[in-house]
C-alpha cells in the first residue's frame, strides 16, 4: 500500500506541478491583457505618463499603510478621495489635472494580476532594428560581389588561356608543325567562323531572337514600377498600424474620399496617437522612429509641450503617375462613386512595412474578397486601368447621379440595349476608355 | 431687300493685300520664319551635322532606355499641421475685393493648397455683380512678380523694419515739432478703415483732420445712423492737438475725374460723382466715356449695360457714342460718330440744343450735328430713362452734360446724386499745388501710397528730380522699386492685395471686405500697419500680424454692426461679411435736385482747335493706367480693338495715313505700312506735344476720327531700368530671348509714356493735346493677331439683325436655316444643311451628358476677360511678341473682331433707293468702309464638333470624340503632324512650338520659367511640352470635377454647376455653358431659341457651340446685315 500511497502522492504532486505550470503563465498572461485593456492608455509600467508609473505602486500604497485602499482606488478613485478615509489617495489625486477613470469592472483578483504583471516588467535594452534597411544598399553590396566574381573569373580565364597557348606551342614544336605566331586574333576568328559557319549562323539567329525578345520584354517594363518600395526618412510600418492595430487606411489617408490625392498624413495626424505613444514596443521599446515625428512636430516628449519649431517630414512617393495622368482617389473610393476597396490597387497593405507598389500577382491572390477583380496587366500602367474599366460594372440605380443618366438613356433604347447586352454596364461603356477622362 | 455686309478683320483683308491673299490659305506660315531663322546670327548655336545628329539620336535612345529603368525618386512633403479647411487637391474659394484706384470689383479667388491661382467676379454679392476687367482677372499673376520687394529698402539697399521705423518715426516727429510740412499722397482711398488710420496718423503728428476726402468720424449716435464714415468732404474740424504741424492727405488719380466733381458742385452744390444706373437707361449717349472698360465704376456699368442689351426682353437700350479713338464702348455702340477731342463741347452743346435746351452757340459740323440730332431724338423719346455721360476731365463739358441730364429729367432716376460713388476723389488743383510744393522744396516729408506720380504726372520727370532732394523725407509703400519708389528715401513695401485685409466703401451704403488668400510671401508690411506703427498706435507685428485686421474689426464693431439688424452677434455679422465679401448694402433715398445752370459761363479746356493733329491719351482695356505693364498675360492679351499685343502705337485714321505717307489711289494696296504682317513692318512717326516727343509705330485704325491720333497710357514704364517685372521691357525679335538694348546698353521700355502728353489746365489734368505728327522714316514690327486667320469670304460665320426684326420679324428673315442644293435621282432639291451628313451620328444625344455652349454676340462686348480667364485656368503659355508676329499665339480662346461695312454693290443700290425716296442720304457718305465701320466681337474657341474634321485626319488618334460631345486631345499621343489644325474650319487649334518653360527665348516673359510666377499654374491642367497640338477643352478638368462632386453627393449635375472658365468669368453673361442633354438647362433653352445659329453650319460638322445672332438697336436697313439665303445656297452647290 505504501507504494500506492506514495504513488498517489506522486500523482497528486505531478498534477499540482502541472496545474501550477499551466496556471502560472495563464495568470501572467491575464495580467498583461488586463493592463493593456484597462490601464495602458494612460499608464506605463516604467515611467510616468498621463497617469503615474505603475511599477511599485502597490508597494507605495503599502508604505503609506493603506495597502487595501489600492483596490478601492482603482475601482472608484473619486469616491475614495471624497470619503476622506485615505490620505495617500488625496496625495496622488493631484498627479494630473484629469481624474482617473474609475475601473469598477475589475475584481480584486484582476487588480492583483495587473500589478503582478506590472511589477514584473523589466526595462528592455534598446537596440536599433534592421527591418526595412534600404534596398539600394543591399543592391549595391550585391553588385560589388558580382564585380569581384567577374574580375576573379577574368583573371582565371586569362591565366588559363595563356597556359593553353603555351601548351599549344609545345605540342606544335613537338609535332613539328609550323605555327604562325603573327596571325592576328581577327584572322583566327575569321578562319574559325568559316570553318564553323553553320554553328555561327545558328548562334547568331539565337542571339537575335532572344535579344529581340528580351528587348521587347524590357520595353514593356519601361515605366512599370511594380514592387517599388522606396526608402523613407521614418521607418514606418503599415503592418503594425494597419495590420496589427487595425487603424483604417482613411484615418491617415483622410482625403482619399474627398480629393484626387489620398494624402500623406500630416504630422499632426501622427501626433494624435504619438503624443502618448512615445516608444515602440514593436521595435523593442525603441524611441528612435517616434522621436523623428516628435522632432518634426516640435514636440518635447519629456515636458509634453510643443516648442513651435517644426520641420516637415520628407517622404519618397511610392505610387507615381506621369504628370499627364489625372487620377482621382475620390472617384474610386468614395462610397457614392466606385466604392472600390483600397486593396484592389494597393494590395495587401497590412503586410507591408514601408509604402510600396504591389504587384498584379499579389493582388490577384486576393481576388474574390471585397469585390477585388483579378487583372493581368502590370500595376499602375494604362493597360491595367483600362482592363479594370472594362471589367468593372456600374450600378445605374445606385445614386441619384446615375439614376439621372439611366433616365436619359430611356430615350435612347438602342444605346441602352447595346451597352447592357452582357447584363452589365461597364465603366468603359459609359466612357471610361475615353482619353479626356484622365488626360487633360 | 437683299443687303449684304462685308466683314473684314483688318485693312489688309478689306483691300486684299498681296501678302494677305498669299497667306490666306495657309494655316501655318513657318516658311518665312524658317528663312529668317536660318539667316539669323544665332544659327551658330544650333549647328548640328547629320553625323552629329545620328550620334545624338543613338545616345539619346540609349540614355532614355537607361533612364527609364531607374525610377526617379519623387519627394512628397505633407503639412506639419494641416490647416483644417485645406484638403490637398481640392480648391478653396475666398470672397475678396480688388481695388487699385482704377478698377474696383468684388471677386472670388480660387486657391489651391494656399496658393491663389484664379480670380473671377463675385456674381452673388457685391456692388459690381461679377463685373471684372482683364486687369482684375490677371491680377493673380502680379502677386508672384519676382521683382516685388523682399523687405524695406533705403537708398537701394535692404534695411530692417526696426531701423526703418525708428528713423522714419523720429524724422517725422522732428518735422512735425518744427512745424514742417508732411504730406500723404495717395490714390483715392475708399477704405473707411484706411481713412481712420490716416486720420490717426495725421492727428498723432498734430495735424488737422480736415482734408477733402479724409473722413471725419463722429463717435456719437450719428455714426450709427449715417454710413460708417461720415461723408462730409472739405469740412473743417478742430485739430486734435494744438501743435502747429502741417500734415495733410492729398488724393491723386492718374486718370482724374476732378472736373466732374467740380461741375457737379457748380450745378448741384455737391462735389460728388453720382451713381449711374445703366439698367434703367433706354437711351445712352456717351461723349468719350469708355464706361465698359475704363470710365469710373466700369466693372458695374459693364454688367448693367449688358442687361439692357437683351433683345428677348422686348426692348434694348439705344446707344450713341461720340469719340476720337475707337474704344471698347464705342465699338459696341449702336451708332458711333468719330469726333475730335476739341469738338466734345460742341457735341454736348448740340445735343442740349436739340433736346430743347439752351443754344450755347458753339459751332459744329453738319455731319456731327446730324448725329447729335438723332441722339437727341432718342433722348427726348426716353426722358427720365436716358443717360448722357462724358469722359472729359473738363468742367465745361461736364456742366453741359449736367444741363442735358437735368433737362431730360434723369436725376433721381438714372442718376443718383445722393448715393454718390467714392471712386476718383482727387482734386487736381490740390495735386498741382502739392506737386509744385515738392518741386520748390517746400515739403519736408512725403508719404506716397498707391500712386506712381513720377510716371503718371504730366511733369513726372521734374517731380522725380525733386523727390531725390535729400532734405525731404520721402517714403513709398510701393510693392516695387518703381519710377517713384526708387527715388524715395525709404520704400516700405505694402502687401499685395491678395495678402491684405482691407475694407471698402465704393458707394454710399455699399461696403466690401478684402481678405487675404495667402500668407505674405515676402517681408512686406501692410501700409496701414506701417502708418499705425509710426503714429505710435501699434507695435510692429510679424508675418502673422493682426494689427490692421483687428483695427478693421474694431471699426466694424463700432460702426457697421450697430447699423444692421440681420445678425445678432458681431462674430456672426463679421464672419458673414467676410464670407460674402460684402455686408448687406443700404442705400439712402434720393432727394430732389436743384440745378443751377452755369452753361453760359462754362469754361472749356476743349474748344475748337486749329491744330492739324489732336492727340488723345486714352486707356486700353488691357493695360489701363499702366500699373500692371509687367504682367505678361495682359501684354499678350490682344488689344480689344486693334488686336495688337505687347506694344504701344499711334492710332490714326487710314485716310490720314494715306495723306501723311503720300499714298495715293491704287498705290495704297501696295503700301506696306498699312497692312500689318509678319514681314511687313509699319511706319513710325514722331509725335510732338510741347517739348515732349514720342516715336511710335502707326496703327491705321478704322473708325479713328480724322485729324486725331490716339496714344495709349500705361506704356513706357521703367524708362530708367526700374525693376518692376521681367516682362516690362522689349525683347529682341530673335531666338535669344534677350532684352533689346539701346545704344547705352539699357533695356528699352515697351512703347512710350503718353502721360507726358497730359497737362494741368484750368486746374484739372487734360488728357488731350494739340500735336505735331511727322514721318520718322523708320519701320517697326507690330505683333498683331488679327492677321492670323481669315474667314475666306464665308458669310455664314456672323449673323446680325436689328431689334425690330427680333420683335416683329420671323426667324426665317434674320436667322434662316442653311439649305444645300443636292441632287437625288437626277433632280436637284434643297435640303437643310443639317440633314445631310457624310458620317454616322455620334451617340451624344441623351446619352449621359452633352456639353454645349452658347455665345450671345449681342451681350458680348469683346472685353477679353474670358481670354485671361482661359489663359490662367488652362496654363496657356505666354509666347511673346516675336512668336505672335509669327502667328504662333497660343490663346485657346480668341476674340475675333470684325469691322463691317455694306459692300459696294449694296451700298450703291441703297443710295439710289434713298435718293429716289427723296430722303437725306448724306449719312450714307459716312459709309466709307474704314472711316466708321461697325464692329462685331466674336469669341472663337474649339466648337467640339460632333463630326469633327480634325479627328478624322489624325494619324495617331490623338484627338478623339467623347460620348459627352467633347473633342478630346491626348497630348502624349500627339506627334505634331498638324493635320488637325489644317483641317479645322474654325482655326482654333494651336501648335505648341517650343518648350516654353525651358527654352531661353521665353526666359523673361513666360511665367513658368520663373520660380515665383510658376506658382500660378493650375495643377489640374497639364503644362504641355513642345510638338503637340492644343486647343480649348471646354475646361474638361472642371467638367470632371463637377461630375465627381455630383456623384459624391449622390445627386444629378445641377445646371450651372459646371461652367467653363470663360463662362465663369464673363461679366455680361454672354457665354453660357451646360449640359445640353439636361432639358431644363439654360444652354438648352438658349440653343433652341430663334437667335441660335451655328457658325459654318453648312459644312456639317455639327458643333456643340451655338452663337446667338448679334442684334443692334438700329432702324436703318443699311446698318443691318441680312443673310442672303439664295446666294448662299448656290455657293455650296454640288
Amino acid at each position: 500500500m505504501k507504494f500506492h500511497w506514495t504513488n498517489r502522492l506522486g500523482v497528486a504532486t505531478f498534477f499540482t506541478v502541472l496545474i501550477f505550470l499551466a496556471v502560472m503563465p495563464v495568470k501572467a498572461q491575464d495580467g498583461k491583457a488586463l493592463f493593456k485593456a484597462n490601464c495602458a492608455s494612460c499608464h506605463k509600467a516604467l515611467k510616468n505618463s498621463t497617469g503615474p508609473m505603475l511599477q511599485g505602486a502597490k508597494a507605495r500604497w503599502a508604505d503609506a499603510d493603506e495597502a487595501d485602499n489600492i483596490y478601492k482606488w482603482v475601482k472608484d478613485p473619486i469616491g475614495l478621495v471624497e470619503s476622506g478615509t485615505s490620505q495617500y489617495a488625496k496625495e496622488i489625486s493631484t498627479f494630473s489635472p484629469t481624474d482617473m477613470t474609475p475601473q469598477g469592472a475589475l475584481t480584486n483578483d484582476d487588480i492583483d494580476l495587473i500589478f503582478a504583471y506590472v511589477d514584473g516588467v523589466k526595462p528592455v535594452e534598446k537596440k536599433a532594428t534592421t527591418e526595412g534597411a534600404s534596398a539600394e544598399e543591399e543592391g549595391g553590396a550585391a553588385h560589388m560581389w558580382i564585380i569581384l566574381l567577374i574580375v576573379v573569373f577574368g583573371v582565371v580565364i586569362f591565366a588559363a588561356k595563356g597556359v593553353r597557348k603555351q601548351l599549344a606551342y609545345v605540342v606544335a614544336e613537338k609535332e613539328g608543325v609550323e605555327i604562325d605566331i603573327n596571325k592576328s586574333v581577327k584572322t583566327k576568328l575569321g578562319e574559325w567562323i568559316l570553318r564553323n559557319w553553320k554553328l555561327t549562323l545558328i548562334m547568331f539567329l539565337i542571339a537575335v531572337v532572344t535579344g529581340g525578345a528580351d528587348l521587347m520584354k524590357r520595353g514593356f517594363e519601361v515605366g512599370v514600377f511594380e514592387d517599388y518600395q522606396p526608402s523613407q526618412t521614418i521607418n514606418y510600418s503599415h503592418k503594425l498600424h494597419n495590420g496589427e492595430m487595425g487603424i483604417d487606411c482613411k484615418y491617415c489617408h483622410s482625403s482619399a474620399e474627398k480629393s484626387k490625392h489620398a494624402g500623406i498624413p500630416s504630422v499632426n495626424v501622427c501626433m494624435n496617437c504619438h503624443e502618448t505613444v512615445t516608444e515602440s514596443e514593436y521595435r523593442n521599446g525603441s524611441t528612435d522612429e517616434i522621436a523623428k515625428i516628435h522632432n518634426a512636430a516640435g514636440y518635447d516628449s519629456e515636458t509634453k509641450k510643443y516648442t513651435g519649431e517644426t520641420s516637415p517630414i520628407v517622404w519618397n512617393k511610392a505610387h507615381n503617375l506621369p504628370d499627364h495622368v489625372f487620377f482621382s482617389h475620390a472617384q474610386h473610393v468614395n462610397p457614392n462613386t466606385a466604392n472600390i476597396d483600397c486593396k484592389q490597387c494597393h494590395g495587401n497593405v497590412p503586410t507591408y512595412g514601408l509604402g510600396r507598389v504591389s504587384t498584379t500577382e499579389e493582388i490577384n491572390q486576393l481576388a474574390g474578397t471585397d469585390g477585388i477583380i483579378p487583372l493581368t496587366k502590370p500595376l499602375l500602367t494604362m493597360g491595367w486601368c483600362l482592363e479594370c474599366h472594362n471589367e468593372k460594372s456600374v450600378d445605374l440605380t445606385k445614386s441619384e447621379y446615375y439614376k439621372e443618366l439611366h433616365n436619359r438613356l430611356g430615350s435612347r433604347p438602342d444605346f441602352l440595349r447595346k451597352i447592357s447586352e452582357d447584363d452589365k454596364i461597364t465603366v468603359r461603356e459609359l466612357g471610361g476608355w475615353e482619353c479626356a477622362k484622365c488626360h487633360y | 431687300m437683299s443687303m449684304k455686309k462685308t466683314y473684314w478683320k483688318g485693312l489688309d483683308e478689306k483691300d486684299q493685300s498681296p501678302e494677305f491673299v498669299q497667306n490666306s490659305n495657309k494655316e501655318f506660315r513657318e516658311d518665312l520664319s524658317v528663312d529668317e531663322f536660318i539667316g539669323s546670327e544665332a544659327i551658330g548655336d544650333f549647328q548640328t551635322g547629320r553625323r552629329d545628329f545620328l550620334k545624338f539620336l543613338g545616345f539619346g535612345v540609349a540614355a532614355a532606355t537607361l533612364a527609364s529603368c531607374e525610377a526617379p525618386v519623387i519627394k512628397s512633403i505633407p503639412y506639419v499641421n494641416k490647416p483644417e479647411d485645406i484638403t490637398p487637391g481640392v480648391a478653396n474659394w475666398y470672397a475678396s475685393t480688388f481695388y487699385d484706384g482704377n478698377d474696383y470689383g468684388s471677386v472670388l479667388v480660387k486657391a489651391r493648397e494656399g496658393r491663389p491661382i484664379w480670380v473671377k467676379g463675385n456674381k452673388d454679392f457685391g456692388l459690381t455683380r461679377g463685373g471684372i476687367t482683364p486687369r482684375i482677372g490677371a491680377s493673380v499673376l502680379n502677386l508672384y512678380n519676382n521683382d516685388r520687394l523682399r523687405g524695406p529698402v533705403s537708398g537701394g539697399s535692404s534695411v530692417s523694419w526696426t531701423d526703418a521705423d525708428a528713423d522714419i518715426q523720429s524724422k517725422l516727429k522732428a518735422i512735425a515739432d518744427s512745424g514742417g510740412k508732411v504730406r500723404i499722397l495717395s490714390n483715392t482711398i475708399i477704405s473707411p478703415s484706411t481713412n481712420l488710420v490716416i486720420n490717426d496718423f495725421i492727428s498723432s503728428l498734430g495735424g488737422a483732420v480736415s482734408e477733402m476726402g479724409a473722413p471725419v468720424v463722429s463717435d456719437s449716435v450719428d455714426a450709427i445712423v449715417t454710413p460708417i464714415i461720415s461723408d462730409v468732404t472739405g469740412v473743417d474740424v478742430e485739430p486734435v492737438s494744438a501743435s502747429n504741424a502741417d500734415v495733410k492727405h492729398i488724393q491723386y488719380d492718374a486718370v482724374s475725374y476732378s472736373a466732374m466733381r467740380k461741375a457737379n458742385e457748380e450745378s448741384f452744390g455737391k462735389a460728388v460723382i453720382p451713381a449711374y444706373d445703366f439698367t434703367r437707361a433706354k437711351a445712352v449717349v456717351s461723349i468719350d466715356a469708355d464706361f465698359m472698360a475704363n470710365w469710373l465704376m466700369h466693372t458695374k456699368y459693364n454688367v448693367d449695360y449688358a442687361e439692357t442689351r437683351n433683345p428677348e426682353a422686348g426692348w434694348m437700350s439705344k446707344h450713341f457714342h461720340f469719340e476720337s479713338v475707337m474704344s471698347l464702348t464705342g465699338a459696341n455702340a449702336d451708332s458711333r460718330c468719330p469726333i475730335k477731342p476739341s469738338e466734345q463741347s460742341a457735341v454736348a452743346a448740340a445735343i442740349l440744343k436739340h433736346i430743347g435746351g439752351k443754344d450755347l452757340g458753339i459751332a459744329v459740323s453738319d455731319e456731327i450735328d446730324a448725329y447729335a440730332a438723332k441722339a437727341a431724338d432718342k433722348l427726348k423719346e426716353h426722358k427720365g430713362e436716358s443717360l448722357v455721360v462724358a469722359g472729359a476731365n473738363d468742367k465745361g463739358v461736364q456742366v453741359i452734360v449736367n444741363a442735358i441730364n437735368n433737362t431730360l429729367n434723369n436725376y433721381g432716376k438714372t442718376i443718383d446724386l445722393d448715393n454718390e460713388i467714392y471712386l476718383k476723389q482727387a482734386d487736381d488743383a490740390l495735386v498741382k499745388e502739392l506737386v509744385n510744393d515738392v518741386i520748390s522744396g517746400d515739403v519736408d516729408a512725403l508719404l506716397i501710397y498707391g500712386a506712381n506720380p513720377v510716371y503718371t504726372l504730366p511733369n513726372g520727370a521734374e517731380f522725380g528730380e525733386a523727390l531725390a532732394n535729400e532734405n525731404m523725407l520721402s517714403v513709398s509703400f510701393s510693392e516695387f522699386a518703381d519710377e517713384t519708389a526708387s527715388k524715395c528715401t525709404y520704400i516700405c513695401p505694402d502687401h499685395n492685395y491678395l495678402e491684405s485685409w482691407n475694407d471698402y466703401k465704393p458707394q454710399v451704403g455699399q461696403y466690401a471686405i478684402q481678405q487675404p488668400v495667402i500668407r505674405p510671401l515676402f517681408d512686406s508690411r501692410q501700409a496701414q500697419e506701417s502708418l499705425l506703427v509710426w503714429a505710435g498706435k501699434a507695435e510692429r507685428g510679424d508675418k502673422e500680424s493682426k494689427t490692421y485686421y483687428n483695427y478693421i474689426q474694431d471699426a466694424w464693431r463700432k460702426y457697421g454692426f450697430p447699423m444692421q439688424s440681420e445678425y445678432l452677434t458681431f462674430t456672426e455679422y463679421w464672419n458673414w461679411s467676410v464670407h460674402n465679401g460684402s455686408p448687406t448694402a443700404t442705400a439712402i433715398p434720393s432727394t430732389p435736385v436743384s440745378f443751377t445752370d452755369t452753361t453760359s459761363t462754362a469754361v472749356f479746356s476743349l474748344q475748337s482747335s486749329d491744330a492739324a493733329w489732336e492727340v488723345v491719351a486714352y486707356q486700353k482695356v488691357e493695360i489701363g493706367e499702366g500699373q500692371y505693364s509687367a504682367n505678361p498675360w495682359l501684354q499678350e492679351l490682344p488689344d480689344a480693338i486693334t488686336k495688337v499685343c505687347w506694344d504701344n502705337f499711334v492710332t490714326m485714321a487710314p485716310a490720314d495715313c494715306y495723306d501723311l505717307f503720300n499714298i495715293t489711289g491704287n498705290e495704297k494696296g501696295k503700301w506696306d505700312g498699312l497692312y500689318i504682317e509678319q514681314e511687313t513692318p509699319v511706319n513710325m512717326v514722331n509725335v510732338t506735344v510741347g517739348e515732349q516727343v514720342l516715336k511710335l509705330p502707326v496703327y491705321p485704325l478704322p473708325g479713328q476720327a480724322r485729324g486725331t491720333i490716339g496714344v495709349a497710357l500705361g506704356y513706357g514704364r521703367a524708362e530708367n531700368q526700374e525693376a518692376i517685372g521681367s516682362a516690362a521691357f522689349q525683347i529682341k525679335l530673335d531666338q535669344t530671348g534677350d532684352y533689346d538694348l539701346d545704344a547705352d546698353g539699357n533695356k528699352k521700355p515697351i512703347g512710350g509714356n503718353a502721360y507726358k502728353f497730359t497737362s494741368f489746365e484750368n486746374d484739372s489734368i487734360k488728357y488731350y493735346a494739340d500735336a505735331e505728327v511727322a514721318d520718322a522714316n523708320e519701320k517697326y514690327f507690330l505683333a498683331c493677331t488679327q492677321t492670323h486667320h481669315t474667314i475666306m469670304g464665308r458669310t455664314s460665320i456672323l449673323r446680325e439683325t436689328n431689334l425690330e426684326s427680333i420683335i416683329s420679324g420671323h426667324k426665317e428673315d434674320y436667322n434662316p436655316a442653311h439649305e444645300l442644293h443636292v441632287h437625288t435621282k437626277g433632280h436637284g432639291e434643297h435640303v437643310k444643311a443639317t440633314d445631310v451628313s457624310l458620317w454616322d451620328e455620334h451617340p451624344v444625344e441623351f446619352v449621359g451628358h452633352r456639353w454645349g455652349m452658347s455665345v450671345d454676340l449681342t451681350a458680348c462686348n469683346g472685353c477679353g476677360v474670358c481670354i485671361v480667364a482661359c489663359h490662367s485656368e488652362n496654363n496657356v503659355p505666354v509666347v511673346g511678341k516675336d512668336e505672335i508676329r509669327r502667328a504662333r499665339d497660343l490663346h485657346w480662346l480668341r476674340m475675333d473682331r470684325y469691322f463691317s461695312s455694306i459692300d459696294d454693290d449694296a451700298r450703291s443700290r441703297w443710295e439710289a433707293d434713298k435718293r429716289e425716296e427723296g430722303n437725306d442720304w448724306s449719312y450714307a457718305n459716312l459709309e466709307v468702309p474704314e472711316d466708321n465701320p461697325s464692329v462685331v466681337f466674336m469669341p472663337m474657341m474649339c466648337h467640339h464638333c460632333n463630326h469633327a474634321p480634325c479627328e478624322t485626319v489624325c494619324p495617331v488618334a490623338a484627338t478623339t470624340h467623347s460620348n459627352e460631345g467633347l473633342n478630346m486631345m491626348a497630348y502624349n499621343r500627339c506627334i505634331g503632324t498638324r493635320y488637325c489644325g489644317n483641317n479645322c474650319p474654325y482655326k482654333v487649334r494651336r501648335f505648341n512650338w517650343f518648350n516654353y518653360r525651358d527654352y531661353r527665348k521665353f526666359k523673361h516673359i513666360n511665367n513658368s520659367q520663373d520660380e515665383m510666377a510658376r506658382m500660378v499654374l493650375n495643377p489640374d491642367v497639364t503644362v504641355r511640352s513642345r510638338g503637340v497640338m492644343e486647343k480649348c477643352s471646354f475646361c474638361v478638368q472642371r467638367i470632371q470635377e463637377g461630375k465627381l462632386n455630383a456623384k459624391a453627393e449622390s445627386r444629378a449635375v445641377a445646371d450651372g454647376d459646371i461652367v467653363t472658365a470663360c463662362a465663369d468669368a464673363c461679366p455680361s453673361g454672354a457665354i453660357v455653358f451646360g449640359d445640353w442633354n439636361d432639358e431644363d438647362s439654360l444652354v438648352r433653352s438658349k440653343t433652341s431659341g430663334d437667335r441660335a445659329y451655328q457658325a459654318l453650319e453648312e459644312i456639317g460638322v455639327k458643333p456643340n457651340l451655338w452663337y446667338q445672332v448679334k442684334v443692334r438697336n438700329v432702324e436703318e436697313a443699311a446698318e443691318v446685315a441680312h443673310v442672303d439665303t439664295a446666294d448662299e445656297s448656290h455657293n455650296e452647290e454640288h
